[in-house]
């Protein structure tokens, strides 16, 4: 119960503090914000998604990737807190989704973590925040992942069981909110060098 | 003489305090307790049902009455209200369904779940038309008397007022669960309730006395004045010189007289085989079975699952085994070991109940039949012996319980001809069946130990004959699980809850740790053909090429796709933890690397600073 509602407020007060930076961000440019505007900004997230030509292989594929970590992020998150927003537990069908795209995510962190790291250094305080979420993605990652994989061996007795589910739900609300803020971050960059490279628009 | 008297006073002094002490604990005599742990030794009188000492010069002799004679010292009434002796109107709440009495009937294809307790599915004796009389009679062989064994005869009906008469009552046979003395016999006491010798059961069972004769077979003009009905003859030197008895009485019950009533019979495994059986591991390890199923003096017996009563919890398997609180330890009562359940995860205690995996067979591809010492009497020797079949036992079935646990259970199914009104069935009893039934079913199956085939036509005529008069009620017979019922004179059967299995939860016999389900791995039950899940249960019924088995997993109320395709990913759990481990090794790796190095660049600015 309390695991609950501390997840319903992180994830409340994360989100929201994300949607007030990005209102807060529309109405301090000069820029004039239509309608038609709107719309155009949102398409422009979404080609976000979109494989550019100018991408090498290896380029192509961490982005492909990062796509399918995406996408298992989100059916993981879905399957994972849903039910708990909605007073139930995780069971059944969602579970067998849930246990489905873990491993799926595992491995996808796997490759970022290889391809993405050494872009992920410190130097100076250029996205920092970025970077300390990209860090901090991949030590949680640990112990949300092996916590299920050591309760699958005859190690860990009952109380041993429980601390691990403990230790997975904690992790994977850390897990969520890092990832929430990365990607938010990311997107912001990602947009602002596309800014950077085409001025006039 | 004077020094007589004295002692005579001094004695009724000390009885007045002992019953004035034991009156302020609410009891009589025997009912007090003051802690002292060596039991007392049981030299008592023989008081007959008016409470007259009966002596070894008395000629007839009179058995001898427990209400009387255990009556003396104990508080007959309190003991009376007991779980063992339920009469017509309980005081308990039910509980969770039990094992019931069944009603067998097999001319009219009946077997109807009785209780007098209140459970869930079961009927009370009266709404299928047993008389207390014909309870007793009926049940009688496995009863400990009490309840409806006590009952005074209908007045209405002078010939069942004569025939208690005659029998006497079936009073509660303390000796039958109390007696350690190795000649204590519950076949006998059987064999003399068969007999409907009700009020010779105690003396005859106790191995203190012989009883001759048969109380039904006097007949209704018998008058105990004149006509040789029954004898009794006490043991020689069974008396003291003050005329009293000693009898070997314990608080607590050996298993062996539970087990006279508390026995099943697994017909899979032969006759010649039953030595390959092992007991329950609790009593192997030198338990007794009043070790946790205790009482108090109301006789109310822990049952074993009560977790919601804290007196009682810690002598259920989750109290003993794990405790019940945090602040006063209680676990380990008697010994009990903590479970490990090394690599179980915690789902499993919240859908499982212990049961489920500690207690009855292995399940196996195909389900096991039981007989009963209660519905099938077995425990009876001799030429009495019966070789009941009917009703067919299943288990272990493992289905939820009343706390939505899955858990390990027996199941029959009922088949009966009853009553459909709105959405309850109500039986009608046999006899009323075959008298309307006439001819249609034939009466010359009295000891066929299995069903004799019915047809659909046979069924069809039936439910015309017992048309009632009141249309809002519709005939209808209910056997493996369907209900028929004619519609525009077409027999046809359907789903109804009244035709569901009845089914009680089991907790015996315990099967070591190392023997419970999941010691092997997760295979034990996740797999695509797993015998918790997919076995066949017989839906054991009459009816002509009517063979029909139900998945336990539907009875179990899941969905045999979703368990199914859950079970089918245990193929791949091997594959998902190598995978997992791999990735997590690789960003472990990464990790590594990059903590090896920033400790380079903080190690290498640490020996730049002093520049």
């Amino acid at each position: 119960m309390i695991f609950r509602w501390i997840s319903l407020l992180v994830f409340a007060v994360l989100l929201g503090g994300i949607g007030l930076h990005i209102l807060l961000h529309l109405f301090t440019r000069s820029r004039r914000w239509t309608f038609r505007e709107l719309i155009r900004a949102k398409i422009h997230v979404c080609t976000l998604l979109l494989l550019e030509q100018k991408l090498s292989p290896w380029g192509r594929f961490r982005k492909l990737v990062l796509l399918l970590a995406l996408l298992s992020f989100a059916v993981l998150f879905l399957t994972g807190f849903g039910p708990l927003f909605f007073g139930c537990r995780l069971a059944g069908w969602l579970l067998m989704i849930h246990a489905t795209f873990a491993p799926i995510l595992a491995v996808c962190l796997a490759v970022l973590a290889f391809g993405w790291a050494g872009a992920m250094v410190f130097e100076g305080r250029s996205d920092a925040v970025l970077k300390c979420c990209f860090w901090a993605l991949l030590v949680l990652s640990l112990p949300l992942a092996l916590s299920m994989v050591f309760s699958m061996f005859p190690w860990f007795g009952t109380d041993g069981q429980a601390m691990l589910l403990e230790i997975h739900r904690w992790c994977a609300l850390a897990f969520g909110s890092s990832a929430f803020l990365f990607l938010y971050l990311l997107i912001r960059r990602q947009i602002g060098m596309e800014h950077q490279n085409n001025p006039v628009e | 003489m004077n020094s007589d008297k004295q002692i005579i006073l001094i004695v009724l002094a000390a009885a007045a305090v002992g019953t004035a002490f034991a009156a302020e604990q609410g009891g009589r005599l025997g009912d007090g307790n003051d802690a002292n742990r060596s039991p007392y030794v049981h030299w008592i009188d023989l008081l007959d049902e008016k409470g007259v000492k009966i002596r070894p010069q008395d000629n007839p002799a009179r058995p001898f009455s427990t209400r009387m004679t255990c009556g003396q010292c104990h508080d007959y009434e309190t003991i009376a209200s007991g779980r063992h002796f339920p009469g017509p109107q309980p005081q308990d709440a039910p509980g969770r369904p039990g094992q019931p009495w069944v009603l067998r009937d097999v001319r009219t294809r009946t077997q109807v779940p009785i209780s007098p307790r209140g459970w869930k599915g079961a009927f009370p004796p009266e709404q299928v038309g047993l008389s207390g009389w014909d309870y007793l009679n009926e049940f009688g062989t496995h009863l400990p008397g009490g309840g409806y064994g006590e009952l005074p005869a209908d007045p209405q009906n002078p010939r069942l007022v004569t025939r208690q008469e005659i029998s006497g009552k079936y009073e509660i046979n303390c000796l039958a669960c109390h007696n350690r003395d190795n000649r204590q016999d519950l076949n006998t006491a059987a064999l003399q309730a068969a007999r409907q010798n009700y009020r010779w059961i105690a003396a005859a069972s106790s191995g203190l006395a012989v009883v001759n004769g048969t109380a039904s077979a006097l007949s209704d003009f018998f008058d105990p004045e004149y006509d040789e009905g029954i004898t009794t003859h006490y043991q020689e030197g069974i008396f003291n010189k003050e005329g009293q008895v000693f009898f070997d009485i314990s608080r607590n019950c050996p298993p062996e007289r539970c087990y006279f009533c508390h026995s099943n019979q697994n017909l899979k495994l032969g006759e010649s085989d039953i030595w390959r059986e092992d007991e329950d591991v609790h009593l192997k390890s030198g338990l007794s079975c009043t070790d946790c199923h205790r009482n108090g003096r109301d006789h109310k017996i822990n049952r074993g699952y009560e977790m919601s009563d804290p007196r009682l919890a810690s002598l259920t398997c989750e109290g003993c085994h794990l405790g019940t609180s945090a602040v006063e330890p209680d676990a380990g009562r008697l010994g009990a070991p903590k479970p490990l359940h090394r690599g179980i995860p915690t789902i499993h205690f919240e859908k499982l109940a212990c049961t489920a995996c500690h207690t009855s067979l292995w399940p196996g591809q195909e389900i096991a039949q039981w007989r009963t010492a209660r519905m099938h009497k077995i425990g009876l020797h001799g030429k009495h012996s019966m070789d009941l079949r009917l009703p067919k036992v299943y288990g272990p079935v493992f289905l939820k319980g009343h706390d939505g646990k899955i858990g390990p259970h027996r199941l029959f199914w009922p088949a009966y001809w009853g009553l459909l009104e709105g959405e309850s069935v109500l039986p009608l009893p046999p006899a009323e069946v075959l008298k309307a039934a006439g001819s249609i079913l034939a009466a010359d199956a009295e000891r066929v130990n299995d069903w004799r085939v019915l047809t659909e036509e046979q069924i069809a005529e039936v439910l015309r004959r017992l048309a009632p008069s009141d249309s809002a009620k519709q005939p209808v017979y209910i056997c493996g699980g369907r209900l028929y019922r004619l519609d525009a004179d077409a027999l046809v059967s359907t789903d109804h809850p009244a035709a569901e299995p009845y089914a009680w939860p089991i907790a015996h016999d315990v099967r070591p740790a190392k023997q419970a389900l999941g010691a092997l791995g997760c295979a034990d039950c996740h797999t695509t053909d797993s015998p918790f899940f997919f076995t066949p249960v017989p839906a054991d019924s009459p009816i002509a090429g009517m063979e029909r088995f139900v998945p336990m997993v539907q009875l179990q109320g899941l969905s045999r796709l979703y368990v199914w395709a859950f079970n089918f990913s245990f193929v791949f759990r091997p594959w998902m933890k190598a995978i997992c481990l791999g990735a997590c090794g690789l960003v472990g790796l990464v990790l590594l690397a990059y903590a090896i190095k920033t400790a380079a660049v903080l190690s290498e600015k640490a020996v730049e600073e002093p520049k």
